[in-house]
């Protein structure tokens, strides 16, 4: 799996599969995003409680459903990271607290630019945006990087049972859906349970997508997953198609029996219905078939060798720019939107739109990636 | 070379997918299903919120009585006699329904052809109703929204208690 691609000019190797599956979700992400700023066809999400999208159409579906392996894998792939990177600066004379410091650092600093510019940012989406303080998905990244600063030395056992306890937990935490609306406070909504705070008329004081703690088990599990890693990558990832296995077989079975694990039960018996699950707060079943399919993704990926590898080598330059990714395409794509379709367009004629996204994302991916790794080992560069 | 080679990739993507989706009128694919629960009628299920056409109906109803009550009403409100022969069968959460398909005046909605789909389930103390009225053509323009919205309130309904 190690593969000498990957090296920066400090001689750390990077994993080409956990780049390249990274890059991938990032490419499902910037899907949701074109089908949201550009189409506007995006529907309102998957919500533990209130309405409920169900879809008609395939195509809409598929759409939606690629984009959910997105947050799960930011939050496992980050975990995994935090460890490789806390090894490799272990290795190079960090100290313990120097690597806690970083990912603290780190952590708030997402935290900050999640509600200092992407929620302003939101706000130039052209079908407009009415949340004054958006808890997404930077919060919760850079909220699990601080929690997960501190456990990096658990030992894997530990961690597992601590994912699995948070997996269980805060599925026990989601109120009856009878609950939806408003009531909750910020306190809940930004640590357990989707949801927002609204004012009678003007944009919602706070919405919160990502409550911290429903996605903090999977950077948990990440974080073991990294020791893994760490310790024998093809053991590692072998590990890992046997877990991703797991999951789906967890997720077929709480899927079928329709009970605890689903939030909601399902709103039909087709196909869409038995994949169309609760995202907000992440639900077992959710999380079970994205994590599944991620981790199996991740095991193909790692046995590819080759001309394959050449195939994942564009995926993995998004996929070293997470950050810098995150924030150009979200400006790209409202601007595509303003500019280009500005009443919307349909779902087929978005996906050129989502492509040229990509094509004009990769040169500058390519570039920082280079720029990022001629910067010193704590250059602040190389936090993007 | 490997940068070189994905934009050409991509390049050649964005045309195709571009030649091949231009003009395309393709709808969000998504009706947005709300939860609801109706004492009076003793039935609890979903119906659509959002995304839903104007130009239709969906009644989600319980009717105390047999089939021929049923076929009382039917006649009362409608050009039908009895009810047609059934098309098929589904299985619901809770219950499992009839389904019929119909074309009908109703003298109340105003002049014009009305498609008609309707699931009939019988419970233990009532006759529950999903029904789905549409003008004919404006169904076979969204088809497929139609019969998902159908096949969803009949799958959710539930008797209360």
């Amino acid at each position: 799996m190690p593969d000498g691609n990957g090296k920066d000019t400090h001689g750390a190797p990077r994993l080409l599969a956990v780049d390249a599956l990274r890059g991938l979700i990032m490419v499902f992400m910037a899907l949701d995003h074109a089908n949201l700023l550009v189409a506007q066809k995006h529907s309102p999400g998957e919500y533990w409680g209130g309405a409920f999208p169900i879809y008609y159409d395939p195509l809409a579906f598929v759409t939606r459903f690629l984009t959910h392996l997105a947050a799960p894998g930011f939050f496992l792939l980050m975990g995994a990271g935090m460890v490789l990177f806390a090894r490799s600066r272990l290795a190079r004379g960090w100290s313990r607290w120097a690597v806690i410091r970083h990912f603290l650092i780190r952590g708030a600093l997402l935290i900050a630019l999640q509600l200092l510019v992407v929620d302003q940012i939101w706000w130039l989406a052209p079908a407009g945006w009415g949340i004054r303080i958006y808890i997404g998905v930077l919060f919760s990244l850079g909220s699990a990087m601080i929690v997960g600063s501190l456990l990096l030395w658990l030992r894997p056992v530990y961690l597992l049972g601590l994912a699995l306890a948070l997996l269980i937990g805060t599925e026990l935490l989601v109120p009856d859906p009878s609950r939806w609306g408003p009531g909750m406070s910020a306190f809940t909504l930004v640590l357990a349970t989707p949801g927002g705070i609204v004012s009678g008329e003007g944009p919602a004081i706070l919405w919160s997508n990502y409550p911290v703690l429903p996605w903090l088990e999977l950077a948990v599990f990440g974080l073991a997953f990294g020791h893994w890693l760490a310790h024998d990558p093809v053991a590692a990832v072998r590990r890992g198609m046997i877990a991703g296995g797991v999951c789906l077989a967890t997720f077929l079975g709480v899927r079928y029996l329709d009970g605890f694990g689903n939030i909601r039960p399902r709103l039909g018996d087709t196909w869409i219905d038995w994949l169309n699950v609760v995202k907000y707060p992440p639900s077992i079943a959710f999380t079970t078939l994205t994590t599944g399919i991620n981790l199996l993704v991740l095991g193909a990926m790692a046995q590819v060798r080759g001309w394959g590898q050449r195939l994942l080598a564009p995926l993995a330059v998004y996929g070293r720019e997470p950050l810098l990714f995150y924030l150009a395409h979200i400006l790209l794509y409202a601007g595509m939107g303003h500019l280009l379709a500005p009443n919307g367009t349909s779902l087929p004629l978005m996906y050129p739109f989502w492509l040229l996204g990509l094509l004009i994302l990769f040169p500058l991916c390519l570039w920082y990636g280079g720029f990022k790794r001629r910067q010193p080992l704590r250059s602040a560069w190389r936090f993007a | 070379m490997t940068a070189k080679r994905v934009l050409i990739l991509l390049s050649l993507a964005t045309l195709v997918t571009a030649c091949g989706g231009w003009g395309a009128d393709h709808g969000g694919g998504t009706v947005i299903m709300a939860p609801f629960m109706d004492e009076a009628q003793g039935i609890r299920g979903n119906a659509p919120a959002e995304g839903w056409a104007e130009r239709a109906v969906l009644l989600q109803q319980s009717l105390t009585g047999t089939a021929d009550d049923l076929t009382a009403l039917l006649a009362e409100q409608t050009d039908l006699i009895r009810l047609p022969r059934s098309i098929g069968t589904y299985e619901g959460r809770a219950l499992t329904w009839q389904r019929y398909r119909f074309e009908t005046q109703i003298p109340d909605a105003g002049p014009g052809i009305y498609r008609v789909d309707m699931g009939v389930a019988q419970g233990e103390t009532a006759i529950y109703l999903v029904t789905l009225i549409t003008v004919s053509m404006e169904y076979e323009r969204q088809a497929a929204l139609y019969e998902s919205v159908f096949t969803h309130a009949m799958w959710a309904l539930t008797p209360l208690g």
